[in-house]
């Protein structure tokens, strides 16, 4: 009886863990969820009346800051352009709860059960991947929003993002460091469960040697995983190397936690992350720890001085009484360039969409936008400084520097 | 490493291990008494965070007295699912298991829809954000907090359990029920007890990690309960020093693993599910060697 009762714990409390890991929205997981080839319903050449675009989106879950943020830019995209091809434009918001599979099932609603003619989002790398497979085999075309892995467009006909991607913001973030903050040796502190951490934290560490001269600057690699809010241990250890800069590319709340800690345990290296930090409730968080803390994004209203910037800052400003960031402005540029697409084909066909797409040369809230080989947008990087609690534009990194 | 590392390290170490502790109390209360494993447990004290929070940003009054709502209403939470949910189900193991995960995810899901998932911060008082610097030795004051209100209500735990009605009531329903109910003790209304002693150290744990840790989502509870639960499962579930010394060693060893051996960080998760694993197939009563009241059937 003994023995089969401690196998009866040990089997439950098994099935417990795994049943509350999966469950865990902030544990992603790689498995992909099994795709049925979409009914190849031949989508006629004429112009339905009403234009549906889907926005797959995380609105719940760990990225719902981000999906908010996302969804707002998308919205005044769509009252500054409600038309296309002399039809409406319908938007049909669908919630990925921040998860890789339920990514893929939204998109393969959009397809089915709404028959969008395009797709704007998601912000997240690990969930555009996820949704692009399922757009993919449909032959729908969409437009990942602050998506920055290089591998959601790379291999794909009809996917595109109104981003920059993660090579070119490593890039950036080091130039700056090392040009610009005289950075002669950095740290890495990385959540290792998600892609974009992991991936950008790479970009940052070849262009930081390359930009140094010297192989030894790069101190440690300290990493974590998506849940943990103790960071100290790692803080401790990054304290006895006293480097000049640690990158920490990761979730706001995280790296919330990290900037606090870091200030009590008397850290005075400069941190600096990736655009994901680009969300009031770091602040918030964090208080007058982010002092000094800076990092690359997508957008700030200072570093885009164009008329179509200026107009796009107001109309947010109007709308929302708030200044617009990295999510809303490639919300915002993702519709809008979705849209002179569809407009330059004169066709909701997918692949007069996409040959409009691959010619794009749209005048956004981030000045002329082109696509490079691989669907990426290439646009300037600004580089953004907390002072006195507000957010400072700091430096701008064009493509080509 | 030199000495000051060290200690900066052991400071660290003693700030986790206490949460950890205080945490995995909760669980083995429960589990004492009537032998479930409370799930929501990480549930309750997410509450306990949320409604702290949400006093103070919503309705402007002082922390003290948020958290003091936020202590009763995670008590009259515990004790509505310990009658509607898990009474019911008591005299079927499997099914109050299911149970507890059940409003476990229940939980979670009703406040990401009541207040959305966004991470918003937690309030508490500015004292806590003072450091204390011995040399390049620095102890933040949330730490020495965290580990005098620890002491204090392990103190209080132990005299209630060693030295009043209710403490041995408690012991004697954990060493045989039946025997207890002939003895004239109410079981409904001692566990009954074990979920307001137990939602109150998920309150307490919760105030003190969240004033570390300063934000709060729907989401805040389901690592710190993990951890914990695994503490208590190597204390020895069932036993309170079991739970504290469990929890403690925990999340030390967390520390101590990126102290001592930096390269081993990403592994400290996968080591934490062995340690539990081989607990469980060599020494499931823990390292107390807690032996539940089942064996003896």
């Amino acid at each position: 009886m003994k023995k089969s009762m401690s196998l009866f714990h040990v089997l439950s409390i098994l099935l417990a863990l795994s049943l509350l890991l999966s469950a865990c929205a902030q544990t992603p997981t790689t498995e992909q969820p099994q795709v049925e080839e979409p009914t190849a319903a031949a989508i006629p050449d004429v112009i339905p009346d009403v234009i549906k675009i889907g926005v797959n989106e995380t609105m719940t879950g760990w990225g719902a800051a981000y999906g908010d943020m996302t969804w707002k830019g998308i919205q005044l995209a769509h009252d500054t352009k409600p038309t296309v091809l002399g039809k409406p434009v319908e938007l049909v918001l669908v919630d990925n709860k921040s998860e890789k599979s339920e990514a893929a099932l939204a998109a393969q609603r959009l397809v089915e059960v709404d028959k969008v003619v395009g797709v704007v989002g998601v912000n997240s790398s690990s969930m555009s991947m996820a949704q692009n497979e399922v757009l993919e085999k449909a032959k729908i075309p969409s437009m990942a929003t602050a998506a920055t892995n290089p591998l959601v467009t790379q291999g794909k006909l009809y996917a595109f993002r109104a981003a920059f991607i993660d090579p070119f913001q490593g890039q950036a973030a080091a130039k700056f460091a090392v040009e610009e903050l005289g950075a002669k040796t950095a740290v890495l502190l990385v959540d290792i469960a998600l892609d974009y951490p992991v991936g950008l934290a790479n970009y940052f560490r070849s262009n930081f040697i390359a930009y140094t001269g010297d192989e030894k600057s790069i101190l440690s690699y300290q990493s974590f995983q998506t849940g943990d809010r103790d960071f100290t241990a790692q803080l401790t250890q990054i304290k006895s190397l006293n480097p000049d800069i640690v990158f920490a590319p990761n979730e706001y709340a995280e790296l919330a936690a990290i900037l606090q800690q870091a200030k009590q345990l008397g850290i005075t290296a400069t941190f600096l992350a990736g655009d994901s930090a680009d969300v009031p409730e770091l602040v918030q968080i964090a208080g007058e720890n982010a002092e000094g803390f800076m990092y690359t994004a997508q957008f700030h209203p200072d570093a885009f001085t164009h008329p179509e910037a200026a107009a796009f800052v107001e109309a947010f400003r109007a709308k929302y009484n708030i200044d617009p960031e990295t999510f809303s402005v490639t919300g915002f540029d993702g519709y809008m360039l979705l849209l002179d697409a569809i407009e330059r084909a004169g066709s909701v066909d997918p692949e007069k969409i996409r040959e409009a797409l691959l010619q794009t040369k749209f005048t956004g809230a981030r000045g002329v936008t082109v696509f490079d080989e691989n669907h990426n947008g290439i646009l300037a990087v600004p580089v953004i400084e907390i002072k006195d609690g507000k957010k400072v534009f700091r430096y701008l990194v064009s493509p080509g520097d | 490493m030199d000495f000051e590392l060290f200690m900066q390290f052991l400071i660290n170490g003693i700030a986790l291990g206490s949460l950890y502790a205080l945490i995995a109390i909760g669980y083995t209360i429960i589990y004492g008494v009537v032998q479930l494993i409370n799930f929501a447990h990480g549930e309750f004290f997410m509450v306990a965070a949320f409604i702290t929070m949400w006093g103070v940003f919503r309705y402007q009054i002082p922390w003290y007295f948020s958290f003091a709502i936020a202590v009763v209403v995670v008590v009259g939470l515990g004790l509505l699912v310990d009658r509607g949910v898990y009474r019911p189900l008591r005299e079927q193991k499997t099914s109050s298991f299911i149970g507890a995960i059940s409003v476990s995810f229940l939980l979670q899901n009703l406040f990401v829809v009541l207040f959305t998932s966004r991470a918003k911060p937690f309030p508490h008082p500015e004292i806590l954000d003072q450091v204390l610097n011995y040399g390049t030795v620095a102890l933040p004051v949330v730490n020495i907090f965290i580990v005098a209100v620890s002491i204090i209500l392990f103190t209080l735990l132990f005299i209630l359990v060693l030295y009043t009605d209710v403490g041995r009531a408690m012991r004697a329903i954990s060493k045989d029920i039946e025997v207890a109910q002939l003895m004239g003790i109410n079981h409904n209304r001692i566990i009954a007890f074990a979920f307001i002693l137990s939602t109150t150290f998920a309150a307490v744990g919760a105030f003190m990690y969240c004033s570390k840790f300063p934000y709060v989502d729907p989401f805040t509870g389901v690592i710190p309960g993990l951890k914990a639960f695994i503490g208590a499962v190597m204390g020895g579930i069932g036993s309170i020093p079991g739970a504290m010394v469990g929890g403690f060693i925990l999340g030390m060893g967390e520390i101590m693993i990126v102290a001592f051996f930096p390269d081993l960080t990403a592994f400290r998760d996968i080591i934490a599910y062995i340690i539990l694993i081989l607990f469980l197939l060599f020494r499931p009563g823990g390292i107390f060697n807690v032996r539940m009241r089942e064996e003896k059937v």
